[in-house]
């Protein structure tokens, strides 16, 4: 590549994360062009998915439960609704876009543990099978039900943002955004782009190095968001079937061509609580993972 | 990645999702040079015909918006084919076929030039045919349109060749000129069908007839000798023909795709002919695919054909070619296709095979004839072909 590759470094914040993308752009124009189409990517993603915004397509379908009438729906939308299932029928039900209202009771701002009144109490309005949906609308039949991609969008995110970029003509370069990594293509010099794994109790160790030179690694852990009620640490992940956060492995991490896949994978090893370890091993997928008791197991390639 | 793994199915799942399938964008995802040989060898039962066709096509990105295609053919025709008819000694009409198998070389080179706008393509080009008796030289534009998100796309080209004949045993060279309009129109129904139309017009004016063609005209009351005249047609044909084609995808049969095609033709010299094909694509395992097709066809025939020509009512445009008789002709067969996806210096490599049967009668003729069955004939055909992707 000639010398007028230049490496293109953008830190900022989206999805609630801070995201650090690289690339290198054989022009300022391009790297304009570039830093524009992802900023609208994200922001178009946020729009429409994000539950935190009340004009978003998410909130909009989550005010019309129980109301009667089915919310109309893109087709982007429609293909999440369909990855969604899949991941639903993986995990026989653990892996439940409809959980998300747990964390009513279980948010990190509380002090003590929610009742089993409570629990009992929203468990009725979890399930991904009561879910009314085609590839036109969505209808959540149950008044207070909600549906959330916070276990999916993020990763999904790392994935159309490279592809917008791939579509620029961007052949090198790496996407994080909040720690999920999708890669572009490997650096000018043929290398990988180094990537690290932190210890999830020491934020600032890194316990592996990697260089990935294309595909993606995505991560779920009790680090990210957690809440300690009397000394216990409380994990954000929860499991829709007990209504209680998981506990088993401390963190995941997961390679896989798409960064979609590996997160949902890790949400999913993660939610398979004490029997994590044995799932990732016996799916034998490409992992890292540090279980409650600190002890650390992997089963990845690493060049 | 295998659809047994969990995450070669959560994989699959994914493609479906936009941000993770590479769309198709106006711009390129990336440059990159594709180049194609082929090779192919086509053989009908009882020698009736050989085909060889090998065949080099490079499509070339230059910049963001322009590509130049390119596409080189030889191909070698061998076999014996009908001259003329005349009636035996029991009064029955028989073809004659041409003696010794003729051997034709053909070399064929077309270049293109495309810009891609955002929803429109333009593209002109140009190319030679050579054969030892056959020159043709032409010229094409097209433009692409799409409409609707791109579930629409309209098509409009228009091409102009210029032949030169000149015969093999014959001192004379003449010329043919014809002109192609294209419009056409191919819609996204939904996620698993689509329909597509294109109508084309014809105009040729110029030496349209087969120099290797005769008539035979009975003798005359009184006379000893038929004679046997040059084929002869008129010196311009207007030719208008309409294929509407319908394709839908079966995805829980493993992705197998239904393509029914219609086509209808009619021209000035009173040929009208129908056409109906059915294709079922089946995916099996491991990228190969099995394609059972039928196909039938019907025409009736010119205004000037005739099997023999009567001396007394003979004009001055005649032809016996079987080719503008009035038949039918039911086909059908199996294709079996294997593609081998790889990563390095090669691509792909896709090998084909392929069995046909080839009925043609003039009892399937809809709407009655009278030929009789002189030029009936059926044949199996078997293709192979291999094609390599760099």
């Amino acid at each position: 590549m000639s010398k007028k590759w230049q490496l293109v470094n953008y830190t900022f914040h989206a999805m609630g994360s801070p995201c650090h993308v690289q690339f290198y752009a054989s022009s300022k124009k391009l790297a304009q062009q570039a830093k524009r189409n992802l900023n609208e990517c994200l922001a178009n993603l946020e729009q429409r998915y994000s539950r935190y915004r009340d004009d978003s397509l998410i909130s909009v379908i989550n005010r019309g439960a129980g109301l009667g009438k089915a919310t109309p729906i893109d087709s982007e939308t429609a293909a999440l609704l369909v990855y969604a299932q899949q991941c639903y029928q993986e995990s026989e039900g653990l892996f439940d876009v409809t959980s998300g209202i747990l964390r009513r009771i279980w948010s990190m701002d509380k002090t003590t543990l929610p009742s089993d009144d409570e629990i009992n109490k929203l468990l009725p309005l979890i399930g991904w099978d009561k879910v009314q949906w085609t590839d036109k609308s969505v209808y959540l039949p149950l008044a207070g039900m909600q549906l959330d991609f916070g276990g999916l969008v993020k990763e999904y995110a790392a994935d159309s943002v490279v592809q917008r970029l791939q579509s620029l003509g961007v052949v090198s370069g790496i996407v994080e955004l909040g720690g999920d990594i999708k890669i572009i293509g490997p650096q000018p010099n043929g290398q990988g782009w180094p990537v690290a794994i932190r210890d999830p109790r020491q934020p600032d160790k890194v316990i592996i190095k990697l260089t990935l030179a294309s595909g993606s690694l995505a991560s779920s852990g009790d680090y990210e968001r957690f809440q300690i009620i009397d000394g216990v640490r409380y994990s954000h992940l929860l499991n829709p079937k007990t209504g209680k956060p998981v506990t088993g492995l401390r963190a995941v991490s997961i390679l896989s061509e798409h960064c979609v896949v590996a997160g949902s994978l890790a949400t999913l090893a993660m939610l398979k609580g004490d029997q994590g370890l044995f799932w990732l091993q016996e799916n034998q997928l490409p992992f890292f993972c540090c279980q409650n008791d600190g002890q650390i197991y992997k089963q990845l390639e690493i060049n | 990645m295998s659809k047994k793994t969990l995450i070669g199915r959560l994989s699959l799942a994914a493609l479906a999702l936009p941000g993770v399938m590479q769309q198709v964008e106006a711009g390129r995802a990336e440059e990159s040079y594709n180049t194609d040989v082929q090779y192919a060898h086509y053989e009908e039962s009882g020698g009736r015909m050989k085909v060889d066709i090998a065949e080099v096509s490079a499509a070339i990105p230059i910049g963001k918006a322009y590509t130049l295609a390119l596409d080189f053919v030889s191909d070698t025709i061998s076999g014996a084919s009908p001259m003329y008819n005349a009636k035996n000694s029991q009064g029955q009409v028989e073809q004659i076929l041409s003696g010794a198998s003729i051997t034709e070389q053909r070399y064929a080179g077309t270049a293109s030039l495309s810009y891609a706008f955002d929803d429109v393509s333009v593209s002109f080009g140009g190319g030679v045919s050579s054969e030892h008796d056959y020159l043709s030289n032409y010229i094409n534009a097209g433009l692409s349109w799409d409409l609707n998100k791109k579930l629409t796309t309209l098509n409009f080209s228009a091409s102009v060749a210029f032949d030169e004949i000149s015969p093999t045993g014959q001192s004379y060279t003449k010329n043919k000129t014809s002109q192609q309009y294209l419009l056409g129109v191919t819609q996204i129904i939904d996620k698993n069908s689509l329909f597509q139309s294109n109508m084309t017009f014809s105009a040729n004016n110029g030496f349209l007839s087969d120099p290797y063609k005769s008539v035979y005209v009975e003798p005359a009351v009184g006379a000893r000798f038929g004679q046997i005249l040059d084929d002869s047609r008129p010196d311009n044909k207007f030719q208008w023909a309409w294929l509407t084609r319908y394709v839908r995808h079966f995805k829980a049969l493993n992705k197998a795709a239904l393509h029914a095609d219609y086509r209808l033709y009619v021209d000035d010299w009173g040929v009208t002919a129908n056409m109906v094909e059915l294709s079922w694509f089946q995916p099996i395992a491991d990228e190969w695919q099995i394609i059972p097709r039928f196909r039938y066809y019907t025409q009736d025939q010119a205004n000037f054909y005739s099997a023999v020509f009567d001396s007394a009512t003979v004009g001055t445009t005649y032809s016996s070619d079987y080719r503008l008789a009035g038949f039918g002709a039911l086909g059908g067969g199996v294709k079996l296709t294997k593609n081998f996806q790889m990563n390095g210096l090669i691509k792909d490599i896709k090998l084909q095979a392929a069995f046909d049967y080839y009925d043609r009668k003039a009892s399937y003729q809809i709407g009655g004839h009278n030929e009789g069955t002189f030029a009936d004939y059926n044949f199996y055909m078997v293709t192979a072909s291999v094609n390599v992707k760099f």
